[in-house]
């Protein structure tokens, strides 16, 4: 009776591994980028990712901006695997909630893409703007979609220190877009872009 | 007799004509090219009617057999012979030049509807002679509505010309010259929309446009001479010998017209520019004149205050009724509060350029080449060979990018199909199923971005990935008086490497 219990467990492991992608090779995720190899799972070997983790809150002029960046794992569609930061936030003027994605932190979802806020590169030393940056100083590139305005963003986090608390530089820019005279004109993004030095909440 | 204006395919530049609106308006303009001053007026069918000087145009044009029965009966010895009946809830365009040449512009239909059709009877008064002729536009696509009944349409495939002869004297009178000039009132919007979009009530809303005189490029094509009637020709008005060329007796000699305001010829021909002498063009002062907006980007990028952000220009060539030529424009688009700035473009628009923020990359972007994509798609035809999109970004040496060196690339389209192909490709790999358009459009971006990031050789980066994307990619000299176009050539020991090919 045990062998029986066993053998159907067996069965039943190797039913449920059929229906999800079979993980192949592990890269780290320095390696993941404009094509991907089907099954490959892009780890982070080196957990470079774990230090950008956190909730920071910026807050000046009317201005109250809290963002979530959350550490996915594994995160698929059924083609390959990879490792990521995925973010959602809160901004708030003069009082009133412009916008709020936190709720959708708890989305269920296996393919983490899907966030508002989602990417895995780093950034080493200077390039892309950071002249100040030590040489192997690593930084946070991810990418954004405003779901109201459609805009699509690209941020660039830097972690700092500001008054001997943890804090990040959060930088971001939309991207240019086009439209034919005739369709209607596309709305902006609530939230700016620009550099916003955020805090790092316990 | 129906003569045809068929436009140039190649030569095309797409008209937005706006057909006659319902409400009554009467306004003067000063128009920005020259033309001292014209009046516009609309008027009811039973307003204009009451004035003399339409009512005695209208009577001689008309010719009519007796006096209206009733409104279903309004028929006309003209409308008769034409097969024609005027939309009488629909108001007269009353257009006076600077010379007192009256024009009266009149909707008609017909009782069998052709779709993507309209027609107009236009009436002429010039020194007390009348001559008055059909105009019949066929569309390629529907107009869109506005507001009442103002269409906006966005192309023509087709003018049809027929000249009613009154009294001997033809409307279109092309003086033997080959080449001649339709009057038509045109708006020309402050953003200096594409010239040819007929003036209603749309163009004076005090937003800045200008009306004028725009004339549409009317010649006889030679290589369709022929002559012979047309099928179906309803006899009536003797043909016209518009240009000296056509012969009498029921000519069906077609007429070419471009919808271009031209006042010569010469603007008839097809001019091949090779991407290197297209984008020479393009700085060229007397031409497309990017320059100062190339160096207003790379400022932006000398500015600690902007340069965390994208601007943009739009190139626009449009046509010029002065001198039947075209003239260029560049409209830089701010970004002083941090958003996503819009590139709108027509089918005028033969490109753009923008830059990449400091942060971004020194590179063109996936997201970049799918709006050359859609801005060729828009591009008139004749535009669409011109069509370039200019990136200006820092260095990727990060030591030369601190010190303010900039870089001027552009990339043109050399195979659409090719390009629009390979864009739904990459949007359509399996690594992105599931998600939205966007999100594939962000990722895509992103992991672009990644292996820029990872490779300091940017140029090889975009060659390697986009080799195959039916588009080429140039980088100016500092000063943009000469293009290199970029490729991907093995060297001696066979790794690939760029190699800069001059245009000069």
């Amino acid at each position: 009776m045990k062998k029986l219990n066993l053998l159907l467990l067996f069965i039943l492991s190797l039913n449920g591994y059929s229906q999800t992608l079979t993980l192949g090779e592990i890269l780290d995720i320095d390696q993941y980028g404009w094509e991907n190899s089907q099954g490959t799972y892009y780890k982070d070997l080196n957990n470079v990712l774990d230090p950008f983790v956190g909730t920071y809150v910026y807050e000046n002029g009317g201005k109250y901006f809290k963002i979530v960046l959350q550490k996915k794992i594994q995160s698929t569609n059924g083609y390959c695997y990879v490792d990521l930061i995925i973010g959602e936030y809160q901004y708030i003027k003069d009082g009133v909630e412009k916008v709020n994605t936190l709720n959708r932190l708890t989305i269920i979802n296996p393919d983490k893409r899907v966030h508002t806020i989602t990417g895995n590169g780093i950034l080493t030393g200077q390039t892309n703007g950071c002249y100040d940056c030590a040489d192997d100083e690593q930084r946070l590139r991810l990418g954004i979609v405003d779901a109201t305005s459609g805009a699509i963003g690209s941020i660039q986090i830097r972690r700092v220190i500001v008054g001997g608390q943890d804090a990040i530089k959060f930088n971001m820019y939309w991207h240019i877009r086009g439209r034919r005279e005739e369709d209607p004109e596309l709305l902006n993004p609530e939230l700016k872009g620009g550099e916003y030095i955020m805090i790092k909440q316990p | 007799m129906a003569k045809k204006l068929k436009q140039i395919t190649k030569f095309m530049a797409l008209c937005s004509l706006i057909i006659l609106g319902a409400c009554t308006q009467e306004k003067e303009f000063v128009n920005e090219h020259n033309h001292p001053k014209i009046d516009f007026k609309e008027k009811s069918f039973k307003e204009a009617l009451s004035m003399p000087i339409f009512n005695d145009a209208y009577q001689k044009v008309a010719k009519r057999k007796s006096a209206f029965k009733s409104s279903d009966e309004a028929r006309t010895a003209l409308e008769e012979q034409f097969g024609f009946t005027i939309v009488e809830d629909s108001p007269i365009r009353i257009i006076t030049d600077q010379n007192g040449t009256i024009f009266y512009t009149i909707l008609i239909e017909r009782e069998i509807k052709e779709e993507l059709v309209f027609e107009n009877l236009m009436i002429k008064v010039e020194d007390e002679e009348t001559t008055a002729a059909i105009f019949k536009y066929t569309l390629t696509e529907k107009g869109t509505i506005i507001d009442n009944n103002n269409y906006v349409i966005n192309g023509i495939s087709s003018t049809e010309y027929t000249d009613l002869n009154i009294d001997s004297r033809v409307f279109y009178n092309a003086g033997g010259e080959t080449c001649s000039i339709i009057n038509v009132l045109l708006c020309d919007t402050a953003d200096h929309r594409p010239a040819g979009h007929v003036a209603t009530s749309s163009c004076w809303n005090g937003n800045g446009n200008t009306i004028y005189f725009g004339t549409a490029l009317a010649c006889v094509d030679n290589e369709q001479t022929s002559g012979g009637g047309a099928n179906g020709d309803p006899g009536g008005p003797s043909s016209n010998n518009t240009g000296g060329v056509g012969a009498s007796g029921g000519s069906s000699d077609p007429i070419v017209a471009s919808p271009i305001p031209c006042k010569t010829g010469n603007c008839m021909e097809e001019v091949i520019v090779t991407p290197c002498e297209d984008l020479a063009n393009h700085v060229d002062p007397a031409k497309g004149n990017v320059k100062p907006s190339v160096d207003w980007l790379k400022g932006i990028l000398g500015n600690p205050l902007l340069n965390r952000f994208e601007f943009g220009t739009n190139f626009r060539k449009l046509a010029d009724v002065n001198t039947g030529g075209y003239y260029y424009t560049c409209t830089n688009v701010g970004n002083f509060d941090n958003e996503a700035v819009q590139l709108t473009y027509t089918s005028a628009n033969v490109g753009g350029a923008h830059n990449h923020p400091i942060t971004g990359d020194s590179m063109f972007s996936f997201g970049d080449l799918d709006l050359l994509l859609d801005m060729y798609d828009t591009a008139g035809p004749n535009r669409k060979p011109e069509v370039v999109l200019m990136l200006v970004c820092l260095h990727p040496n990060p030591g030369l990018a601190a010190l303010g060196v900039t870089s001027t690339y552009a990339v043109k389209v050399n195979d659409v199909e090719k390009l629009r192909a390979a864009i739904n490709a990459k949007k359509n790999n399996p690594d992105y199923n599931g998600l939205s358009e966007k999100e594939k459009h962000n990722r895509i971006n992103d992991e672009l971005s990644l292996w820029y990031s990872r490779n300091p050789n940017k140029e090889k980066t975009f060659l390697q990935y986009f080799g195959n994307y039916g588009v080429d990619v140039y980088k100016a000299n500092d000063n943009l008086s000469n293009w290199s176009k970029l490729t991907l050539q093995p060297n001696a020991t066979g790794v690939l490497t760029v190699n800069q090919i001059p245009c000069i």
